[in-house]
């Protein structure tokens, strides 16, 4: 009698010590831009503590690339995308998910240059010789690149520059280029620059209308293994919590009147 | 993209062969003939960029050479130019990761060589630059042809450390296999497909002359 109390109360304290997860240990594959991946630590953590069970991977890189993987196929459960072009491609040939896809924050190009480099006071003292190389994006597969060739662009400075660039794969390397001292200037987000710390500093903003309105969209991709999931989390980046983290990181919220 | 691509990337394999094939000879008539401590220690040295991934090799190269670079440094300070983002930095690149293949090539080559004809020359009266160039390098042709053509496909293909080093700008850094990177990550099927028929032809006709020169009677 006293043993069979005693393992039933001892089987009672297992059930009481396991830890309550779901059926499942849910893996979120998450294809994101580059340019989130700090915030989307941030993000992560915090999306995982109000869902325990959930884990996110995170695939950081260009946007074109992470497109690319996807068509290819690639079970991502949430692309993020730095710009419309890429989600818009994806749409056309039928790879999103029902009406997932969401502008969820906005971002402004700057120009950055690093320690020991002559100080640009605006984009067209870029035109000045003595920034030697400049470091963008790759325009094809960069959006952040696309941005900075659009304003340079807009204020007449590409032909000058042109011969002057030198391209970057993703926003990461274009700092990396700066910091390095190979390049005297860069044009990325003002949200990278949490990337390299101090090594790099802050210079001028791209004008106004200079670019299309650099917008981050989510999207589940037709594919994703865990669409719930991906819904969830997207559901997340567009709620107060979510949007406080990134606006910590330097993003700015959607403008109202994108879709 | 596909004519720039392919002219800088011929012109650098070559360039870089060049280099090489003196370098790589020189280097392995060393190894094979000369006895000292750490022979063996500069053999692993020189074939490290073949172990080392093109990444590593290519991070010690910025380390080097880049604008704060251990040479770079001074060598900025005192032209104002620096190795990163030229087609130098190509050359560099594809160098460093087909110097490995000439140098043990050369290396086996030489061994093979049997001393006494050294010896045979030298009582003929042949000097010892007389020696190489003339009796031993005609007996070693075919392990150092293979070294060369295995070091200019080396050189064509390479791409880690030349991302790196030189980055991947169009028209003057931009090889053929940065070329086919950049063209499927921005979904140009179409050009990515031609550029990669065009080096597959380079290399299966590189990969022909390899099977050609085996057969080679010296």
């Amino acid at each position: 009698m006293c043993g069979t109390t005693l393992l039933l109360f001892s089987s009672l304290g297992l059930f009481a010590a396991e830890p309550r997860v779901a059926d499942e240990r849910e893996v979120l594959l998450v294809s994101a831009a580059a340019s989130l991946k700090g915030a989307l630590q941030d993000l992560s953590t915090q999306f995982a503590l109000e869902n325990p069970g959930a884990r996110i991977v995170l695939n950081c890189a260009a946007s074109g690339l992470l497109l690319r993987q996807i068509e290819q196929g690639a079970p991502v459960d949430l692309f993020l995308s730095a710009s419309t072009r890429e989600m818009d491609r994806l749409q056309k040939a039928g790879g999103l998910l029902g009406k997932s896809r969401t502008t969820f924050a906005s971002n402004r190009l700057v120009a950055v240059y690093g320690p020991g480099a002559p100080t640009p006071s605006s984009f067209e003292d870029l035109r000045n010789r003595r920034f030697a190389r400049i470091a963008i994006g790759n325009p094809k597969t960069v959006p952040a690149g696309r941005y900075a060739a659009e304003t340079l662009h807009a204020l007449g400075l590409w032909r000058d520059l042109e011969e002057r660039l030198v391209f970057g794969e993703d926003v990461r390397q274009v700092l990396e280029y700066v910091a390095r001292g190979d390049a005297d200037a860069g044009l990325v987000y003002r949200t990278d620059l949490e990337l390299l710390g101090g090594k790099v500093r802050l210079g001028p903003e791209a004008p106004e209308h200079t670019h299309a309105p650099i917008l981050y969209q989510a999207a589940v991709p037709a594919g994703a293994p865990h669409p719930e999931g991906g819904r969830r989390l997207r559901s997340f980046l567009l709620s107060e919590a979510g949007q406080r983290i990134l606006a910590r990181h330097g993003f700015l919220p959607a403008p109202d009147s994108t879709p | 993209m596909i004519l720039p691509a392919f002219r800088l990337s011929l012109v650098v394999a070559t360039l870089a062969t060049l280099i090489v094939a003196i370098l790589g000879t020189w280097a392995g008539w060393i190894l094979a003939r000369q006895r000292f401590r750490g022979r063996e220690i500069l053999d692993a040295l020189l074939t490290l960029p073949l172990v080392l991934p093109p990444t590593v090799t290519g991070y010690y190269l910025i380390v080097l050479l880049g604008r704060r670079g251990l040479v770079g440094e001074p060598l900025f300070r005192a032209t104002g130019w620096s190795v990163p983002f030229t087609w130098i930095a190509c050359v560099i690149a594809a160098s460093i990761m087909a110097l490995p293949m000439m140098v043990r090539a050369a290396r086996v080559a030489f061994e093979e060589v049997d001393p006494r004809h050294e010896i045979a020359a030298a009582t003929l009266g042949h000097g010892r630059s007389s020696t190489f160039f003339r009796v031993v390098i005609p007996l070693a042709r075919r392990g150092l042809a293979a070294g060369v053509v295995l070091a200019f496909s080396r050189a064509l293909g390479e791409f880690g450390a030349t991302l790196m080093l030189a980055g991947n700008i169009p028209g003057r850094t931009q090889t053929l296999p940065l070329a086919i990177f950049e063209a499927v990550a921005s979904g140009e099927d179409r050009t990515a497909l031609w550029l990669s028929l065009l080096l597959t032809s380079v290399s299966v006709v590189v990969v022909l002359m390899v099977g050609r020169l085996a057969k080679w009677k010296p």
